[in-house]
C-alpha cells in the first residue's frame, strides 16, 4: 500500500500526476515496513517481558494470547484507528484537526439520543439505517463546518479546530441535560447493539476458558482502511490532497481547486469521526458528554507515528492504523507489565505512563520524519 | 557416611521447602476500577482495599492481590476497557465505581460472563448483573443533612440548598431527601427558588454559594449536599456561626470548616470502606460462597462535628497513608 508523495508530484511539475520512477516512491513502503518491524519487536518484547498468568486454572502468557490481543488491543483500537485515518487525510492535505474527539462525542451522543426512542426489539431494517446515517451526517456536518471556517476565514486550522473542539463539546453538554444516554430506563435497540456492533460469538476451547469475540468494530475499521487507501492512492481527489499538502502555492498555480480540496479533507475527517462515534456507541451501548474527551491527542499521535508528516504531503491509511496499533500495544503493555525492573530500581507502571509514552512517540516520530526529510533533500540535491 | 547424611539432609530440606512452596496459598486477584486516581476519596478507597487484602487474606487462607486499574481522570470508556481487561486477565473479582453506569454496564455483564464476580461501590450500575452495591443511600443522605440543619437552627429559619449538577440522579435524590425532611419542620422554609445548582468544581461552587448568599441575605442556613466549595480555602465569606451550614463529605480540606465554625456538621462517606468492605464482600463470595445480606449494602455516614473532628482527622492519616 504505497502512495505518492508530494515531493514526487512537485518534481513532476504537475501535482495531480505521480512520477512512477521517482525514488521517493519507495519511502512510504519502507515506512510501513518499518512500522511492521516496530510492531513485531514490541510484540516480542511484551511477550518475553510479560509474566505468565493463571486464567481460571490455565497458565498462559499475559500478552501473547488471543484473549488479550483481539479483545484488549485490536477491538478497542478500532474507533481510534478510524479517526486516525480521517486525521491522516487532513494532515496529508497540510492541515490539522484537533476537534475530532468532540466530533466523535457529538456523533456518539446524537446516535444514542435518536436510538433511545426506538423500542429495544425494533426491527433492524428501521434501526440500522438510522444508526448509521445519524452519526455520519453529524460527523460530516461538523467536518464541513471546520473546512468552511478554514477556507472562509483563511485561519490556521489549529486555531479553527481548537475553537470548534470547544464549541462541539459545549453543544453536546447543552443538548444532553442528563449527561449520559440512554436516559433513565431506556436502552438502545438490540438490532444495533447486541445483534450488530457488539455482536458476540463464543469459541469453546478444550484447555482454556471460552473465547468471547466481538468482531464488528474491527471489520468496520478494515473497511475504513480500504476506503482510505482507495481514496488516497487510487483517486484524483487523493492525489490532489497529496499535492495540496506538499505545496499549496504550487497546487494553486497548477489550477487545483485548493479551497474545495481543503473543504473535502475536513469533511472526510469529520465523517471518519462520525463513523468512529457510531462504532463506539454500538460497542458500549451508550454515550456520555465526556465521550471522546482527549482523544485528539491519541488520534494525532497515531497518524504521526503512522508516518503522516505534520508539514503535509505524506501519510497513508494503513500507516494510521499501524500507528494506532502501536499506541494501543503500548497502553496494553503498561497494563500487562505493571512493573519493570531496571537493576536495583523497579519502575511501577500505571496508566499515567501511557500519556508520557504517547507524548514521546509523537516527538520521536516527528524527529524521524524531519531527519528523513533532511536526508531526502540532501539526496535530491545530489541527483540534481 | 557423614557425607551421605549431609546429602540426605540437604535433599530433605529441599523437599520440605519445595513442599511448603508448592502448598502456597491460593492467589485471588481483585480488580479495583473506581472513577479517578486524582480524587482523594478514591485514594482512600485504594488504601482500604490494600489494607483489606493484607488483613483479611490470612483470615480467609488466601493471598489477595489488588489490581488497581483506575483511569487517571474520569473516563467511563477507559473504565469499561479496564473491566474487560481484568476479566480476561483472570481477575476473580472486580469492584467498580461507575463514572457512567450506561457505559460500564455492558462491560460488567461481559466480565460476569467471563467468570469474574463484580460488585459496585460508591456509584452503582443498577441495570447490570453486578452482585451488589456498597455505598451511600442518597435519599437518606439528604434527609440526614436536613435533619441536622434543623437541629443546629433550632427548627426555624430560611434555608437554601447547594445542589451541584442539576441532572445528576444521585444529587436529585439528595435534594428530594432534603425537601421531604424540611416539610417535617414547620418553622423552617426553603427560600423561593432556593435550590442553587453549580458546576462541581471547588472554585465554581464557592462562587455560587457566595453569590447566592450575598444576593439573598435572608438565607440563614445551607444544606450543602456535596462538599465541593469546601475544597477551597475561605470559600464561605461570612462570619462563622452567622449562617449555619451542614455538608456532605468530610475530606481533610473540609475539616477546617468545622474547626473554624463555618460548618456545624459534615457527613463523611465511607470512602476507605468502599475499598475495604468491597474486598471483604468479594472474599466472602469467592472463598465462602456467601452473598451479601442485601443487594444494596448501605454505607453508614459518619457524623463529624467539632467534638470529634480531630479524632476523625486521624482516620485520614491512615486512609491516605500519611
Amino acid at each position: 500500500m504505497s502512495q505518492p508523495t508530494a515531493t514526487e508530484t512537485n518534481a513532476q511539475g504537475s501535482p495531480a500526476v505521480p512520477a512512477k520512477r521517482f525514488r521517493g516512491l519507495r519511502m512510504p513502503r519502507m515506512q510501513e515496513a518499518g512500522l511492521l518491524v516496530v510492531i513485531l519487536l514490541l510484540g516480542l518484547l511484551l511477550t518475553f517481558a510479560a509474566e505468565p498468568i493463571n486464567v481460571r486454572g490455565h497458565t498462559v502468557n499475559n500478552f501473547f494470547r488471543i484473549d488479550n490481543i483481539i479483545p484488549n488491543v485490536a477491538t478497542p483500537m478500532s474507533w481510534m484507528a478510524i479517526m486516525a485515518i480521517g486525521g491522516t487525510i487532513v494532515i496529508v492535505g497540510g492541515g490539522i484537526d484537533i476537534s475530532v474527539g468532540s466530533i466523535f462525542g457529538m456523533a456518539a451522543l446524537g446516535t444514542a439520543a435518536v436510538l433511545q426512542n426506538f423500542s429495544p426489539d425494533a426491527s433492524p431494517w428501521i434501526v440500522l439505517p438510522v444508526a448509521i446515517i445519524v452519526p455520519l451526517v453529524i460527523g460530516l456536518i461538523c467536518g464541513l463546518i471546520n473546512g468552511a471556517l478554514v477556507v472562509g476565514l483563511r485561519m490556521h486550522p489549529f486555531i479553527v479546530t481548537l475553537g470548534t473542539l470547544s464549541i462541539f463539546r459545549g453543544i453536546a453538554l447543552i443538548s444532553v441535560p442528563s449527561k449520559s444516554l440512554p436516559y433513565g430506563d431506556k436502552s438502545l435497540p438490540d438490532a444495533f447493539i447486541s445483534q450488530f456492533m457488539s455482536w458476540q460469538f463464543t469459541i469453546q476451547r478444550a484447555n482454556a476458558p471460552p473465547l468471547l469475540l466481538q468482531p464488528v468494530p474491527m471489520i468496520v475499521m478494515l473497511l475504513c482502511v480500504i476506503a482510505g487507501w482507495i481514496f488516497l492512492n487510487h483517486t484524483v481527489w487523493g492525489r490532489e490532497t497529496y499535492a495540496l499538502g506538499g505545496n499549496e502555492e504550487a497546487s494553486r498555480f497548477s489550477g487545483l481547486p485548493v479551497s474545495l480540496i481543503k473543504l473535502r479533507v475536513y469533511a472526510l475527517c469529520g465523517l471518519a469521526a462520525g463513523i468512529a462515534g457510531m462504532v463506539s456507541t454500538g460497542y458500549f451501548g451508550s454515550a456520555n458528554t465526556a465521550t471522546g474527551e482527549g482523544y485528539e491527542l491519541v488520534v494525532i499521535a497515531a497518524a504521526v507515528v503512522g508516518g503522516a508528516s505534520l508539514t503535509g504531503g505524506r501519510g497513508s491509511a494503513l500507516g494510521a492504523v499501524l500507528g494506532a496499533l502501536i499506541i494501543k500495544m503500548i497502553e496494553n503493555g503498561i497494563y500487562i507489565l505493571k512493573e519493570i525492573k531496571l537493576g536495583v530500581v523497579t519502575l511501577h507502571l500505571s496508566k499515567e505512563y501511557s500519556k508520557i509514552i504517547i507524548g514521546i512517540a509523537i516527538i520521536v516520530a516527528v524527529a524521524v520524519d524531519r531527519l528523513s526529510e533532511y536526508f531526502r533533500t540532501k539526496r535530491l540535491g545530489k541527483t540534481k | 557416611m557423614r557425607k551421605l547424611t549431609t546429602v540426605l539432609s540437604a535433599l530433605l530440606i529441599v523437599a520440605v521447602v519445595a513442599t511448603v512452596h508448592g502448598a502456597e496459598k491460593k492467589k485471588i486477584t481483585i480488580g479495583l476500577v473506581v472513577k479517578s486516581q486524582s480524587n482523594p476519596v478514591f485514594q482512600a478507597c485504594y488504601v482500604g482495599a490494600k489494607d483489606a487484602a493484607k488483613e483479611l487474606g490470612p483470615k480467609y487462607g488466601v493471598e489477595v492481590v489488588i489490581d488497581w486499574q483506575t483511569p487517571p481522570d474520569e473516563d467511563a470508556q477507559k473504565q469499561a476497557e479496564a473491566i474487560e481487561q481484568l476479566a480476561r486477565g483472570g481477575a476473580q473479582a472486580i469492584a467498580v465505581s461507575c463514572s457512567d453506569a450506561n457505559t460500564c454496564t455492558p462491560a460488567i455483564n461481559k466480565a460476569i460472563e467471563l467468570g469474574s464476580v463484580v460488585m459496585c461501590c460508591d456509584s452503582d450500575a443498577p441495570r447490570s448483573k453486578r452482585m451488589c452495591y456498597y455505598g451511600t443511600d442518597d435519599y437518606s443522605c439528604g434527609q440526614r443533612v436536613m435533619e441536622e440543619l434543623a437541629k443546629v437552627m433550632d427548627g426555624k429559619g430560611t434555608i437554601a440548598i447547594l445542589a451541584g449538577n442539576q441532572t445528576a440522579p444521585n444529587l436529585q435524590k439528595r435534594v428530594q431527601g432534603v425537601k421531604d425532611e424540611l416539610a417535617k419542620h414547620p418553622g423552617m422554609k426553603l427560600l423561593p427558588d432556593g435550590v442553587f445548582h453549580n458546576a462541581e468544581t471547588p472554585e465554581q461552587a464557592a462562587e455560587a454559594i457566595n453569590t447566592a448568599q450575598s444576593t439573598h441575605p435572608e438565607i440563614e442556613g445551607w444544606a450543602i449536599i456535596g462538599g465541593w466549595p469546601l475544597f477551597t480555602k475561605n470559600a464561605l465569606k461570612w462570619a462563622p456561626g452567622t449562617v449555619k451550614a451542614v455538608s456532605v463529605d468530610a475530606l481533610p480540606a473540609q475539616l477546617g470548616y468545622i474547626r473554624s465554625g463555618h460548618v456545624a456538621t459534615l457527613y463523611g462517606q465511607d470512602c476507605y470502606g468502599w475499598g475495604y468492605k468491597s474486598v471483604e464482600i468479594l472474599l466472602n463470595k469467592l472463598v465462602k460462597g456467601e452473598n451479601p445480606p442485601q443487594e444494596r449494602v448501605i454505607d453508614p455516614l459518619t457524623r463529624v462535628t467539632r467534638e470529634n473532628v480531630d479524632e476523625f482527622a486521624k482516620n485520614w492519616d491512615k486512609w491516605l497513608k500519611k
